[in-house]
């Protein structure tokens, strides 16, 4: 039920990123990695199913804004999402640890990009907004989202 | 640890992960053809709001041509309306319009002053008159580059000439208690009566004739010592709504009037508001 919840701002929100454009920051990037950070489930592979499938969706939708050229957002935020979900399990400093993850997927969707023959401009700028943009989102999920 | 990694669930979730790499490298046609339905689905609401925002844009444009062409019309249809009585020649062309925004007002009452988004690089200089749809709003007082301040009619040393479009009598206003205007120095069988429209009486070299000003109200409250005084108290409520202006139009008017009338341009029509109707204007060849 949390997750088809927390699809519906996430829907929302890729709405806005795609309104915008590839503005800066990957919002939709920051938010799968928060919120596949604080997936509860029953049982570790849960966490990371319902992880993969957050970020396969926003994936798609940001895919959707040029159908001919889809796959890399949902490859990239699915693996976020995976990668976030799995690394709650052995990390407990989790500020730094989804910092890192959100760096790793940027730079991550930058290669791929470069890969995929639409070289990115100057990265910089989005990594720092990013990095920046997750901390505020966490700090915020953390005061929305009582600790157990 | 090890086992954790690899129950049915983390399986589905590679799954899911192995499409998302075939998606990537799959070809752009097929993409396109799949992935168009979903698109049409799950982007429908950015389209309708791309909708609405060119149809906002699109009546803000509408509007604005709209309130200049009003503003236009209700100029002329005034000084036709005013020049229909009077054996004058009818202006066969209209004074230019600059549509300007208020950007600012006196904070002190909100309708003395305002600031509008027109400046001597746009061609405005002080004296100009400020109008609107409406009627006279007032005139231009000091001009910077790109903003000029303007003088309502309200403002304690505001005056204009008027006049009753009725009867002709001629007046000056000045501003009274309640957003009234008071007409000053009126006999006391001036021929003002409750309802007459006062418009513009064109002297004074400010305001061209025939633009609409207010309609005389009833003064019930008026005391008795102003009744029996030498004038006749007559008051104005103004058809602008100064508190309100979002917009106003300057009236770009000919700088000065020349000694010869050139026939056909707008500086005919500025000497003939300033020349008595039984008084020709010169010809040229007289003058030369």
């Amino acid at each position: 039920m949390r997750l088809v919840t927390a699809l519906v701002p996430l829907y929302l929100l890729c709405l806005t990123q795609v309104a915008v454009g590839p503005m800066f920051p990957q919002l939709a990037l920051v938010l799968v990695v928060v919120l596949s950070w604080g997936q509860d489930s029953a049982s570790s592979g849960g966490r990371r199913l319902a992880a993969t499938l957050l970020g396969a969706f926003v994936g798609l939708c940001l895919d959707l804004s040029a159908p001919g050229s889809a796959g890399l957002n949902l490859l990239v935020l699915a693996l976020s999402g995976y990668a976030a979900a799995s690394l709650k399990l052995v990390i407990y400093r989790g500020r730094w640890a989804l910092l890192l993850i959100c760096l790793a997927a940027l730079v991550a969707r930058w290669f791929l990009l470069a890969l995929d023959g639409s070289p990115a401009a100057n990265p910089g700028p989005v990594v720092v907004s990013s990095g920046l943009t997750l901390l505020l989102t966490y700090l915020v999920a953390q005061l929305l989202v009582p600790s157990r | 640890m090890r086992r954790s990694f690899f129950n049915w669930q983390d399986r589905l979730a590679w799954v899911v992960i192995a499409f998302c790499l075939a998606v990537l490298f799959a070809p752009a046609r097929l993409k396109t053809v799949v992935l168009l339905p979903a698109q049409t689905v799950l982007l429908a609401p950015n389209r309708l709001l791309a909708g609405l925002s060119a149809g906002v844009a699109g009546l803000g444009r509408e509007n604005a041509r709209l309130a200049r062409l009003a503003a236009e019309l209700a100029v002329e249809n005034a000084r036709l309306r005013a020049l229909a009585g009077a054996d004058v020649r009818v202006p066969g062309d209209t004074l230019p319009l600059m549509r300007a925004t208020v950007i600012g007002r006196d904070l002190a009452t909100f309708e003395r002053y305002l600031t509008i988004s027109l400046g001597r690089l746009s061609g405005v200089r002080p004296g100009d008159p400020v109008v609107t749809a409406d009627g006279v709003v007032g005139t231009l007082v000091a001009c910077g580059d790109h903003q000029s301040l303007v003088q309502t009619l309200l403002s304690p040393s505001a005056r204009a000439a008027v006049m009753s479009l009725r009867s002709h009598t001629p007046g000056v206003t000045r501003p009274a208690r309640g957003g009234l205007l008071d007409i000053s120095y009126l006999p006391k069988d001036a021929d003002y009566g409750a309802g007459d429209t006062v418009v513009t009486a064109g002297l004074g070299r400010v305001f061209p004739k025939g633009l609409p000003v207010g309609v005389v109200t009833l003064t019930p409250e008026e005391p008795a010592a102003a009744q029996s005084g030498l004038f006749k108290p007559v008051k104005v409520r103004p058809f602008v709504d100064f508190s309100r202006l979002g917009a106003v139009f300057v009236l770009r008017l000919p700088e000065t009037a020349p000694a010869v009338p050139v026939p056909g341009s707008r500086s005919r029509v500025w000497l003939e508001n300033l020349v008595p109707d039984e008084v020709s204007p010169p010809e040229e060849d007289e003058l030369r």
